[in-house]
Formats: structure tokens, C-alpha cells, sequence
């Protein structure tokens, strides 16, 4: 034991060169584990964050009716002594300030709300402030009825006084319903308005603040047990949908990826290092055995040795963190306006250390090498002269395998990169035995060729070697950007001038064409304009569509999702064309309703689809205004979000719904701030029920952090690729020196040192061009499905980076062979066969 | 036919520079079978590199038939030297992935000469491995590898033939064979050889010994 340490270290010490290399290049991929890691949490930490304040609180119980005496104190049974719980309310009512009256969105609130999330108010003021009749209006409202501070205003059969107006919600979505302007009232002060009676449509909601030991997950499956009925929602900040969180999801999906994508690079790179210097250890190993060294013991000193390179790697991978710590975290904290802290603690250290130590124990493969053959026939059967057997690869896929399922924390995401990684192996080894054996059948009259070509064929492990390395970094190299840009095209916006600054609700039919001559009148055309249809979903396939819950069950984010979306009540237009910024990715197009069909069609956004478990062909029954309506799915939409358009997850074929009762949501361009006051007043003035918002700015802001995003993602993209090029250059200098034997010996046997820079740069680039057109190719492909599968969005191939890879690769292949073979002519010939004898 | 005129080299190591050949000049005859002696770090590696063009004096010169290697242009330079000098190692340098036959064909075909196949095949008879053409070196013996390194150096008829230990891999029967096989194959083609070697009985068959010590030749 004692003997094997002090032999382990020597040993260590003797290569610490190599130890450094090895050291250095597990240290970058892990320390871009660590660092994509510490940004995931954040990101996590910071949408949970969002999520809460868009609740306002950290779980809501809520009904579109009161909850019932036996609800209620059920609800206050399951939450008695874990919190704090407030009472709410939310509805549609006329509001008459002066001579005008609209339709607005009263929020009724008690004291402390909000629990969380801040509402910014021109007069500062608390939520008690609000008693005696007093209210808080969004600041829309000064342009669309005049108000002013202080004003009196009529809200049902009460007055309240302006007291303050609302500069920003945090509480505020980029959802149809959360968009409208809102005013505040105090709970106390909603009974002398008498707007909630018998019949009247509202919303209760309960916000509950938990005490911090409280396991909200399990809070909330205990209220929906004890509140079975289905039309009584329970959500909580961990698991509330949001449109607006989905870029800053898919970033930390992305981040997932990247990290994923460093291991794999420093997997590849230390996989070639292991093997380049396996022939130097196997001639260790079995000299020491002819000293009568025990298999146990040369097993130890493999342990030890791994984990000593472990040990440094761990070491330098949390220097490199600390180094670029001040970098990440200011970058972050301007992704995401919050204090963001990169922390490394044991944990992390741990997971580094262990994760390390068992890569390098399964590549070294410790385990498959025989002890018992002699010093001289392993010189004789070096590994890159023998024939390649492809199990010797075995220990690299080992690895990659979990490793994929580590860094994305996903069996079924891990799963796929995997299976995309073993695609790509395996099509380069399918193309590269197709290309050499063709090569090989030719007649070359240059020997530079012939031997390079012979080389390729007959040092086959070597080939594959160089292919599976050089060629799955080509890969993931292109995976990045290719997944980059469709991840980004999500996220990028319309111009200023083309998107959309006003919104237009409850526009009755009969009013369209008058509103349409207020349009014309200033000469402005809508960016969109959609009927609005109420309905409910009663089944599908003919089953209840009811709230299904697994009680206690794991649930994926993809189950939480599912559920998360049986929202019953919906709102669904009718056309017979798609929108700018729709895409239909499965199905058919439909035209007109004709009324020979058996069902209507119904066109579904893919996503939603997804959510509600429904494909092409299945049937879904609505509820629309007490009819039912049996529609079939006959295609999904891809719908491009950022474009701020009045979108529908579901739209029915033109011809069934249009006379039902229904309302117009249209939408304004960009107009200037004069002509767009002028158009809220003309409309606020001629159509009283007519709503008008202004969501230029809460678009800005959005676009705003669309915008760090999608920095952020650039950036990511540039780290790895300079990791990746990194690996890609250690591979091919590894490789430039493992060939110096040959470079010497051609050379003494008369080449001159272009003809040998010509043979190698042969060899070097046919390795290359098949490794980089077979890695790139097919990188395609799994971002197909990557971006398909986990970013759930369409696959947008981009050109420019691939050829730039093929470019960027090739040349690095070409530059680093030439560098390193005039390198080596540096050293004189015979002086380095002697070193060699 | 070789004129080694006054050459030095010294070699710069972290004690300070290190001389290795100090004024050394001797001459060798077309057709003499040379043995260069001594013990380790007597110069005789040293020397045999700067013999075979690999290396450069750092003064005096190496005449070959009255011309200066060290002053020809490189390329004319290297090709002088991979027509006329060939070179053998102690290790017999096989490039693994060729067969007997492809590595005896190598040399022809980096100076850009026909591959004669039938002159590689006459050699790989004259050193016994015509069956064996075929195999690559991890299939053959160290002997066995030696000779194919031996016929290797004579496919592009040498004018000298160079060797560094030639059978220092080898045990002491295959060595005396291979030998026997080099010296039968020297006079047979009529080469000037000069062999570095620690073993007195190879050097006695030679036709002159020149013992090295310190630098400077001793006899």
C-alpha cells in the first residue's frame, strides 16, 4: 500500500507535465459545468422569483364563484398555522369618471397584499391607505378618461377618490387577461359598491404566504384534496405557467446544454490523451509485474494516480470559476436585475472531485488491460498500430452517457444527446471506412498520398481515434450555434415601427366597421384583428376533461405542465389563414367550414397541444355559449410569441362560429405618442366599452430582457466554441507529436520538409475534411431533434456557422499540423531517433 | 572518398557549453569497411549524425568525393544525402503500417524514382525474407526487422551506408547474422560503411578501427 502511494506520486511527479495538461483540460469542461450550473439555479431562483410575484403571494386558491363554507374552512384547516391568508377578488366593471364610463379590471385586495411583488405608485401609499373609498388606477387611465389625482370616480353604486395611480405592476403578465388596465380597491370598501351579487361573474382568490419550513408542493396537493371540485384552481409560485418566463426557461435550458457540451469536450480530450499515453503505461505495467508487482497493486496505483489528477483538476477547475467569478456574476446580475452570487460549495467540490476521479478511472479503463504480456511484445502492438477494434472506444460512450443525463437533468433529454452522440460515431465510422477504403483503391503516383493513405488504412484505431474526437467536437461545435439561433429566433421582436403598441378588447361586431373608420381616418391599418369566442372544453376523444392529479406522485416539468394547463375556460378565434408569425408544423392547412363535414377543424398551438395531451385527428368537444361543438384537430402552429400579436392557442375553421356571441381584439401599430393619445381618446370617447391598452411599455420591457437573453446565449455560444476549438487544436497537436517518430525517419530517409509538411497535411486533412463534413452533417440532425424536443420550437438551420466550423476546423487542422511539423524539424533528425532508441 | 577535415561540435547544456568533437580529421577510402569506437559519450553518435548531413559542424568540414554537404543549398543538399548516404539504426525504424516490401520501396519513392519493385524483392531475397514481403514489422522478429532495415538502405544504391549500433537490439546469434548478412551485402554492392559500435569483435572484422575518446580520435 505504502509502496504504491510513494510510487504513485513519483510517478505523478515524473509527468507533471502531462498531469498539468490533463489537469487543465478536465478543469475547463468542469468549470464550465460548475459555471453553467451556479446560473441555472439562478435562473431558476430568479424565475421562481418572477412566478411569486406574479402571484402575489406563494400559493392562491381561486374560483370563478365564492368558495363554499365547507371549502373554506377545509382551506383554513390545511393552511392553519403554516401562514398568512388574505382574501381577494377580480372582475369586469363600468367605471364612470365624469361624463365617461369604460369597462375596467377591479382588483379588490385586503391588507398586506401584495404578499410579494411590487406595485410602484406615483403617490406612495399602502394597501390600508386604500380604506374610505379610495383607489389606485393604472396609468392608462389618464389618457382614456382625462383622470386626474384625486379625482372622483364611480365604481358600481360608490364613489372613490383617485388616489394614487400604479406606474408599474410586478404582478402584470403578457396574457390577454392580465393586461387590462386594473384599479385597486380595499376588500372593505366592495360590499357599498354592491357589484358582487347573485350571478355576477368574478374571481375569488385566497393568496396565502407560507412560513418559510412550509413544503408548498405538498400545501397545495393537501388544499386540492381537500377542494376536489375542478373549477377550484390551486397554484403555487414553484410550479405557475408564465408566457413571459419561457425565454429565460430556454436559457436555462441552454445553459444546460452548454455545460453539457464542456463535459463532453473535456471527456473527448482526456479519451485521447489516455490512449495517446496508454502504449508508455501498458510497457510500465508490465515491467512491473516482471518485478513481481501484484495486479491489486498496480490497480491501486491507477486509483491513486486518477485521483490525485482528480484531486489538481478539482483544484484548478474552482481556481477557473474564481477567475472569471466577478465576470459571470456582473453579467448575470445585468441578465436578470438581481444579485446573482456564484457559490461553489461542498457539494459542488464533491460531485467535481467524484465525477472526475470515475472519468478517469473508466477511460484509462484500467480494468481490460492484460499484465501478463511481455515489455516486448507490447512494443511490438502499440495501440495505434493495431487493427481498431471499436470496444476499445467502449469506455468513452460509457461515460458519455451519464455525464449527458448529469448535465441536463433529464433522463430523457440525457437520453437523446446521447443517442445523437452514437449517431454521429457511428456515421463516422460508416463514412470514414467508406472514403479511406475508396482512397485506398486508387493508384497514387505521390508517395505522400500513398503513404498517407496507407497510414489512414492501416493505423485504423488511430484513424478512429482522431475521427471520433476531431469529429464529435465538429459536431458539438455546430450544435451550439445551430441550436442558438433557433432558440434566438424565438426570441427576437419585431421592429419598433412594425410591432404592435395598442391593444383593443370587447369590440361588439356590429361596432367594427365604425371603429375601422377611425382607423382609416389617421390612415392606420391594424397589425391584427380577431374575433373572441368564450368557450369551455367538456372532453376529448369523448372523455371528461377534468383536473387530473397524481396525489404525491414525481412530477416532470412536462407533467406540470400538463396539468398546469387544464384551464377550462378558454378563449378560441376563427380564420381561414395563418398570421404573420404562424407556422403550421404538422397537419394540414383548412379553409372555409363547410357544413357536409362531419366535425370542424380546429387548429391547435403546438405547445398547448402538448400541454392537453391532444394530437392531429383527435376530437375535442367545446362548450360555446351552451352548444357543443365537436371539433378534430387538423394541424399544430408554431407560434412566434415575440412578435406581440393577439394570438390563439386554438383557432376553428372560418364559417361555424360566426354567429355566435363573440367580441373583436385587434391590435394597433406603432403610432407617435400625439396620434396615439388622439386614437385612445377617439375611441374611449365614441365606444365606451370598447378597452384600449397601451402595452408599448410593458413590451419595452419585455424586449429589454428578450434582449439580455438572448446576450446571454451569445455569449455562452462564444465560451464554448472556445473551449471546443480549444480541444480541437490540444487533439491535433497530441496528434502532431505521436506522428514526430515518422516525421524524423521519412525525413532520414531522404524527404525533403515541404514533401514531409505535404504528408502529413494529406493524412491530417482527409482525417479532418471527413471528421468536420460528417460532425457538422449530422450535428443537424440532433439539433433537429434538440431543439424539437427540449426547446420545443421549430429547427432553423443556419449555414453561416456551419461552414464557418468546416472552415475554422479544416484551418486549425491545416495551421496546427504545419506548426507542429516545423517544429519538429527544429530537432535534429538523428539526435531525436537516438532519444528514441 | 569521405574527408573529415578539423571539425568541432559542441553541444550548450545547463553546466555550461559541452565540447563533444574537438579538431577531429581522418579520412575513409572508397570501399572501407569502418568501425567507430569508444565509450558512451565519446562523440561516436555525434559524429555518425554529422557523417550522415543530419547535423552541422560548428567548424571544419565533411567532404564527400571532394564536395561539402554543409555548403550545398539545402534542397540540393538533401538530395545528395538520400541518394548517396543511407542509414542504419540500432532499432531497425520500420514504419509500422508498411509492409516488408512497402518500406523497402519507400526511399524510391520520396526521391521520385521508379519503384522497383523487382530490385526490393532481389534485396528481401539477399537478406532472406522474400515470404516475408508482406508482413508488416510487429509481424516479423527484431532480426528479421533488421534485415528489412538493411535491404531498405540499399534500394537507393548508397554510395555510403551509415550504422548506429546495428545490433545493439539484438541478441548475440541474430546479431552475429545479421553481420555476417551486412558485411556479405557491402562488398557485394562495393559501399563505403562506417559503423558505430560498442562491440570490439564487429569491430575487428571491420577493415580500420577509429577509437574515440574525449573527442578526439585515439588510433
Amino acid at each position: 500500500m505504502i509502496w504504491s502511494f510513494v510510487y504513485s506520486l513519483k510517478r505523478l511527479f515524473r509527468v507533471k507535465s502531462r498531469l498539468f495538461v490533463m489537469g487543465f483540460f478536465l478543469a475547463l469542461g468542469f468549470s464550465g459545468w460548475l459555471t453553467s450550473e451556479s446560473a441555472q439555479t439562478s435562473i431558476k431562483g430568479f424565475l421562481a422569483q418572477n412566478a411569486r410575484q406574479i402571484l402575489s403571494a406563494d400559493l392562491t386558491v381561486s374560483a370563478r364563484r365564492e368558495l363554499t363554507d365547507v371549502e373554506l374552512s377545509n382551506l383554513n384547516l390545511a393552511v392553519q398555522d403554516k401562514g398568512h391568508l388574505i382574501k381577494g377578488y377580480e372582475f369586469f366593471s363600468m367605471m364612470t369618471a365624469g361624463t365617461e364610463t369604460r369597462l375596467v379590471l377591479v382588483r379588490v385586495v385586503e391588507d398586506p397584499y401584495p404578499f410579494y411583488g411590487e406595485l410602484k405608485l406615483e403617490v406612495p401609499a399602502k394597501t390600508s391607505d386604500l380604506r374610505g373609498q379610495h383607489l389606485w388606477a393604472y396609468e392608462e387611465f389618464k389618457s382614456l378618461f382625462d383622470l386626474q389625482l384625486n379625482q372622483k370616480i364611480k365604481l358600481g353604486d360608490s364613489e372613490f377618490v383617485v388616489s394614487s395611480f400604479v406606474q408599474e405592476d410586478k404582478t402584470q403578465t403578457f396574457r390577454l387577461a392580465g393586461l387590462a388596465p386594473r384599479v385597486f380597491i380595499h376588500a372593505e370598501d366592495l360590499q357599498k359598491t354592491k357589484l358582487i351579487q347573485f350571478g355576477s361573474t368574478f374571481t375569488t382568490t385566497y393568496f396565502f404566504k407560507a412560513n418559510p419550513d412550509v413544503n408548498l408542493t405538498e400545501l397545495s396537493d393537501l388544499i386540492k384534496k381537500e377542494l376536489p371540485d375542478p373549477a377550484v384552481d390551486v397554484s403555487n409560485y414553484l410550479s405557475l405557467p408564465d408566457e413571459e418566463s419561457s425565454p429565460t426557461q430556454r436559457l436555462a435550458d441552454f445553459l444546460g446544454l452548454t455545460s453539457l457540451v464542456s463535459l463532453l469536450f473535456s471527456a473527448l480530450s482526456l479519451f485521447y490523451l489516455l490512449q495517446v499515453w496508454s502504449l508508455e503505461q501498458q510497457k510500465e505495467r508490465a515491467l512491473l509485474t516482471t518485478f513481481g508487482v501484484k495486479r491489486s497493486q498496480l490497480f491501486l496505483i491507477e486509483l491513486l494516480q486518477s485521483f490525485t489528477v482528480a484531486l489538481i483538476s478539482t483544484l484548478l477547475s474552482i481556481g477557473i470559476v474564481f477567475i472569471f467569478k466577478p465576470l459571470i456574476e456582473s453579467g448575470l446580475k445585468s441578465w436578470m436585475n438581481q444579485n446573482f452570487i456564484l457559490s461553489v460549495g461542498s457539494f459542488e467540490i464533491s460531485l467535481i472531485l467524484f465525477s472526475q476521479f470515475i472519468l478517469l478511472i473508466i477511460l484509462s479503463n484500467p480494468f481490460s488491460k492484460s499484465t501478463s504480456n511481455s515489455t516486448f511484445q507490447l512494443l511490438k502492438n502499440s495501440f495505434f498500430t493495431q487493427q481498431a477494434g471499436l470496444l476499445r472506444f467502449a469506455p468513452l460512450f460509457l461515460i458519455l452517457w451519464p455525464y449527458a443525463i448529469l448535465a441536463s437533468q433529464s433522463v430523457r433529454n440525457g437520453t437523446y444527446f446521447f443517442v445523437g452522440l452514437v449517431f454521429i460515431s457511428l456515421t463516422l465510422v460508416f463514412i470514414g471506412r467508406v472514403v479511406i477504403t475508396a482512397l485506398a483503391k486508387i493508384k497514387w503516383s505521390s508517395w505522400k498520398s500513398s503513404l498517407a493513405i496507407r497510414s489512414l488504412q492501416r493505423q485504423s484505431t488511430a484513424s478512429w481515434a482522431f475521427l471520433f474526437t476531431v469529429g464529435l467536437s465538429s459536431a458539438l461545435l455546430n450544435l451550439i450555434p445551430q441550436i442558438q439561433s433557433s432558440v434566438e429566433n424565438l426570441l427576437t421582436f419585431d421592429e419598433a415601427k412594425s410591432r404592435p403598441s395598442l391593444f383593443l378588447f370587447d369590440i361588439q361586431s356590429e361596432q367594427w366597421p365604425e371603429v375601422k373608420k377611425v382607423f382609416d381616418q389617421i390612415n392606420i391599418k391594424p397589425t391584427a384583428v380577431s374575433p373572441m369566442v368564450r368557450a369551455r372544453i367538456l372532453k376529448i376523444n369523448g372523455e371528461s376533461y377534468e383536473r387530473k392529479e397524481s396525489a404525491g406522485a414525481f412530477k416532470s416539468r412536462e407533467e406540470e405542465e400538463a396539468l398546469r394547463s387544464r384551464n377550462r375556460g378558454i378563449n378560441m378565434t376563427y380564420r381561414d389563414y395563418l398570421q404573420d408569425g404562424e407556422t403550421i408544423v404538422a397537419g394540414q392547412p383548412f379553409g372555409k367550414y363547410d357544413s357536409n363535414q362531419k366535425n370542424v377543424f380546429i387548429s391547435l398551438e403546438k405547445r398547448y397541444a402538448g400541454r392537453i395531451d391532444v394530437g392531429l385527428g383527435d376530437i375535442i368537444t367545446f362548450d360555446v355559449q351552451g352548444i357543443e361543438i365537436n371539433a378534430e384537430v387538423k394541424n399544430l402552429r408554431e407560434v412566434k410569441w415575440s412578435r406581440f400579436e393577439p394570438n390563439f392557442f386554438i383557432v376553428m375553421q372560418d364559417g361555424l362560429l360566426n354567429d355566435a356571441p363573440q367580441t373583436i381584439l385587434s391590435s394597433l401599430p406603432f403610432m407617435e405618442k400625439p396620434a396615439k393619445n388622439k386614437m385612445i381618446k377617439d375611441l374611449a370617447t365614441q365606444y365606451s366599452n370598447i378597452s384600449v391598452i397601451d402595452v408599448e411599455r410593458l413590451m419595452d420591457s419585455i424586449i429589454q430582457n428578450l434582449e439580455r437573453i438572448s446576450g446571454a446565449l451569445k455569449l455562452m455560444t462564444y465560451l464554448t466554441l472556445l473551449t471546443g476549438l480549444m480541444t480541437i487544436i490540444f487533439l491535433l497537436s497530441a496528434d502532431s507529436q505521436r506522428r514526430a517518430f515518422e516525421v524524423h525517419l521519412i525525413k532520414v530517409l531522404g524527404a525533403d520538409k515541404s514533401s514531409i509538411l505535404q504528408h502529413r497535411l494529406i493524412e491530417v486533412m482527409i482525417l479532418g475534411l471527413i471528421s468536420v463534413l460528417v460532425g457538422v452533417g449530422s450535428s443537424f440532425a440532433i439539433a433537429f431533434v434538440v431543439v424539437a424536443e427540449v426547446f420545443q420550437v421549430s429547427f432553423l438551420p443556419n449555414f453561416v456557422p456551419a461552414l464557418g466550423i468546416v472552415f475554422i476546423v479544416l484551418g486549425v487542422c491545416w495551421m496546427v499540423t504545419s506548426i507542429s511539423t516545423k517544429r519538429q524539424h527544429q530537432k535534429p533528425s538523428f539526435q531525436f531517433l537516438k532519444e528514441e532508441d | 572518398m569521405i574527408e573529415v577535415k578539423s571539425i568541432k561540435k559542441t553541444f550548450l547544456t545547463r553546466q555550461g557549453p559541452l565540447e563533444i568533437l574537438k579538431n577531429l580529421s581522418f579520412e575513409i577510402k572508397k570501399g572501407e569497411i569502418i568501425a567507430i569506437t569508444g565509450f558512451s559519450g565519446s562523440g561516436k553518435s555525434t559524429l555518425l549524425g554529422l557523417l550522415a548531413g543530419l547535423d552541422t559542424p560548428d567548424s571544419g568540414e565533411i567532404l564527400y568525393n571532394s564536395k561539402n554537404l554543409n555548403q550545398m543549398d539545402p534542397e540540393h543538399a538533401q538530395k545528395f544525402r538520400a541518394q548517396n548516404i543511407s542509414l542504419i539504426f540500432q532499432n531497425h525504424y520500420l514504419i509500422p503500417h508498411l509492409t516488408a516490401l512497402e518500406n523497402i520501396l519507400l526511399p524510391l519513392q520520396i526521391l521520385g524514382l521508379p519503384a522497383e519493385e523487382k530490385l526490393a524483392l532481389e534485396l528481401l531475397q539477399q537478406v532472406g525474407l522474400l515470404e516475408r514481403a508482406n508482413h508488416f514489422p510487429n509481424e516479423l522478429s527484431g532480426g528479421e526487422a533488421q534485415r528489412v532495415a538493411i535491404a531498405r538502405s540499399l534500394i537507393v544504391k548508397p554510395m555510403v551506408l551509415l550504422a548506429d549500433e546495428p545490433t545493439g537490439s539484438l541478441d548475440s546469434e541474430t546479431g552475429q547474422k545479421v553481420m555476417g548478412l551486412y558485411f556479405d551485402l557491402v562488398r557485394q554492392h562495393q559501399l563505403t560503411s562506417i559503423i558505430v559500435t560498442h562491440n570490439q569483435e564487429l569491430a575487428k572484422l571491420c577493415d580500420r578501427e577509429l577509437k574515440l575518446s574525449q573527442g578526439v580520435i585515439t588510433t
